[in-house]
């Protein structure tokens, strides 16, 4: 109770709360700049960190790590492009909110829901961390595999018109995440001659262009005429923007869900925050009574997606502190932080570290609550951007995204990648082919590959062991009848499910 | 034909292709440095993604839903405003390494806004003008990150 009671003291310093307050604002414009990640933003802060001491260094890296998260549901609810690819399956209903004039319900369910999130899997993380981290190490690759094709499944049945469509995407998507060179043997693939293919496509310029720069072509069939805005609003109505009882009603349950969804995806090692929220969307689409609202404006996709994706920022903890394995790339360079402090992670820093561990936890509660803060006093100046017209928004946000897929690799051919992207994103649109699922499965590709391989690879080339382990076969089955509910829900209600994803 | 058999075969062409011509592509000589233990190659997931490709190929040719919104693009002035983005856009890129990230910016946004209607000359070049140097700015001094010089160099 001591070392708590310390680490609060010293966490709520005057200086510490100043830092906290500057990383939590610089965290939530970085997640909201289209290309610029939370793991790009941890890693130019940590050469800040070095001369500092612990508690204000952890504040600053926690202060970024979570408010990043949430930044980038800002700009995804508001002109249609996710800041941080964890914030994709946001963009698919809060810009539908957006443009029924709703941005600033749809923000204020994704401040809510971020913080639920987050607050959920801080307390796993102080409650369970060591007996959860022991679990986490079940996964071996065949129960990784396992769970990466259910997530890409359940991703792909649930997002288009048709499954077919859907499952479509995904595969594109797994095709071009083939493109590099490959995760087991190095050996290039598609690369012909190319140098810049050989460390595949980056998925920064992949996800600016199958959102923003195809949002920005399907916005010029209007031609952006002179005046016209985004969302035609003069005002915000306030009652519009109110979060009702409804609205609580339909988003509470797939918040708690995503909550779970969130912080189990984030012990994982080598997935995280984009994976877990479009598990936590398609989960609460494919257990909704109305799946139909979904994609049209559907609150309950808002607060089911950004519960997930920050429920990972706790949970990605656990496996760092409890076993040194980083549970996703912010939590990596977090890790590198601490050892920069001093501090090795691990089993034994419960015993020879306590007082970090504690400083770990209160600082984590604490960055919650500024994000909450900052991001509430910030929701309705953030909003007026929707007031500027199109003909001078699009250009501008074509300007920042060039910016941001450049400064990825220092490569002008990420931004022709961009380009490339937002013209198939274009295409795949106009054919009513729902692009979330490549994206996702683009990302899922390079874990899934070398899971399976390396499963194969043990079991000399059987396929039994996907079934033959428990935790395997369970994620398998839950596939297979994510598949054939959907379908017989389909055959059933002879409706199509919505296509604008 | 319907627009998604069109697309559906697309699809399929692309993925045999893809299965056919580009997968044996990959080098093979990865098999001489695995010696005698079992391993997986680099071929087994293309060809799954390609495999997955053409079976859901089709699937859209045989399961043709036909919800598409290619109807906007039969307006001319649609197509119009589509092309004029796309080649700004490309222009833009392709113009990004050679005159650098602030002049590229600054010539494409006053194109953009010109282009597509905007009139007034003190919205215009102060947009483009602000733009340009403040995403530079915060790119170079607060994120230390480097945008494209291109052939002029300029400091910001």
């Amino acid at each position: 109770m001591d070392m708590f009671l310390a680490a609060v003291a010293t966490v709520f310093e005057p200086a510490n709360i100043a830092i906290l307050l500057a990383s939590t604002a610089a965290g939530i414009v970085i997640g909201a700049i289209p290309g610029l990640t939370v793991t790009m933003a941890i890693a130019l802060a940590v050469p800040l960190t070095i001369t500092m001491p612990l508690t204000p260094s952890l504040l600053m890296l926690l202060g970024l790590y979570g408010a990043g998260i949430y930044g980038g549901s800002i700009s995804a609810v508001l002109i249609n492009t996710p800041g941080t690819p964890a914030s994709a399956a946001t963009s698919i209903d809060g810009y539908e909110l957006a443009k029924q004039g709703k941005a600033l319900k749809a923000l204020k369910m994704a401040l809510i829901a971020s913080f639920y999130g987050g607050l959920f899997s801080v307390v796993l993380l102080v409650v369970i961390a060591p007996q959860l981290a022991a679990f986490a190490l079940k996964f071996g690759p065949a129960e990784i595999c396992s769970l990466l094709i259910f997530a890409l499944t359940i991703v792909a049945v649930l997002s288009g018109d048709t499954i077919i469509k859907g499952l479509l995407a995904a595969a594109i998507g797994m095709l071009i995440a083939t493109i590099g060179a490959d995760p087991m043997l190095s050996v290039p693939r598609f690369t012909f001659g190319v140098y810049d293919l050989y460390d595949g496509l980056a998925y920064i310029p992949l996800l600016i262009g199958l959102f923003a720069i195809a949002e920005m072509l399907a916005q010029a069939e209007e031609s952006f005429t002179t005046g016209a805005k985004l969302i035609d609003i003069k005002d915000i109505d306030k009652d519009a923007n109110r979060l009702t009882r409804d609205d609580w009603r339909r988003s509470v349950v797939p918040m708690i869900r995503s909550g779970f969804l969130g912080s189990f995806v984030g012990m994982l090692p080598g997935l995280g925050a984009a994976i877990a929220t479009f598990l936590g969307y398609a989960e609460a689409k494919r257990a909704s009574k109305e799946p139909e609202r979904f994609g049209k404006g559907a609150i309950e996709g808002v607060a089911a997606s950004e519960s997930a994706n920050n429920a990972v920022t706790g949970s990605a903890m656990i496996p760092m502190l409890a076993l040194a394995i980083p549970g996703d790339p912010p939590t990596a360079i977090l890790l590198g932080a601490l050892l920069i402090q001093g501090v090795t992670t691990g089993p034994l820093i419960f015993v020879n570290h306590p007082d970090v561990v504690y400083t770990v936890y209160v600082a984590l509660f604490a960055s919650l609550a500024f994000m909450g803060m900052v991001g509430w006093l910030a929701l309705k100046p953030i909003v007026q951007v929707l007031k500027v017209p199109k003909v001078l928004l699009y250009p501008v946000i074509l300007a920042m995204c060039a910016a941001g897929s450049y400064a990825i690799r220092n490569s002008i051919f990420d931004v022709f990648v961009m380009v490339g992207a937002g013209l198939l994103g274009y295409a795949l649109r106009l054919f009513g082919v729902p692009v979330a699922p490549l994206l996702i499965a683009f990302i899922l590709c390079p874990p899934l590959e070398e899971s399976m391989r390396q499963a194969l690879i043990k079991s000399q080339g059987s396929l039994m062991i996907f079934l033959n382990r428990p935790i395997s076969a369970f994620f398998l089955l839950l596939a297979l009848a994510a598949i054939v509910f959907t379908v017989r829900r389909q055959i059933k209600s002879h409706q199509a499910l919505p296509s604008n994803i | 034909m319907n627009t998604d058999r069109v697309f559906g075969t697309a699809v399929c062409i692309l993925a045999l292709l893809f299965l056919t011509l580009a997968i044996p592509t990959i080098p093979d000589d990865w098999q001489h440095t695995a010696g005698t233990y079992y391993t997986v190659g680099p071929r087994m997931f293309p060809y799954i993604a390609g495999t997955l490709c053409l079976l859901l190929g089709l699937g859209v040719i045989l399961h043709p839903e036909g919800h598409n919104k290619l109807s906007g693009l039969r307006i001319g002035k649609a197509r119009r405003g589509v092309v004029a983005s796309l080649g700004l856009t490309l222009g833009y890129v392709a113009l990004l390494e050679v005159a650098g990230f602030t002049l590229s910016t600054i010539a494409a946004l006053v194109l953009f806004f010109t282009v597509f209607g905007e009139r007034r000359w003190y919205v215009i070049v102060p947009m483009a003008v602000g733009v340009a140097v403040i995403t530079k700015f915060v790119f170079l001094k607060f994120f230390l990150l480097e945008l494209p010089a291109g052939l002029f160099d300029l400091p910001i």
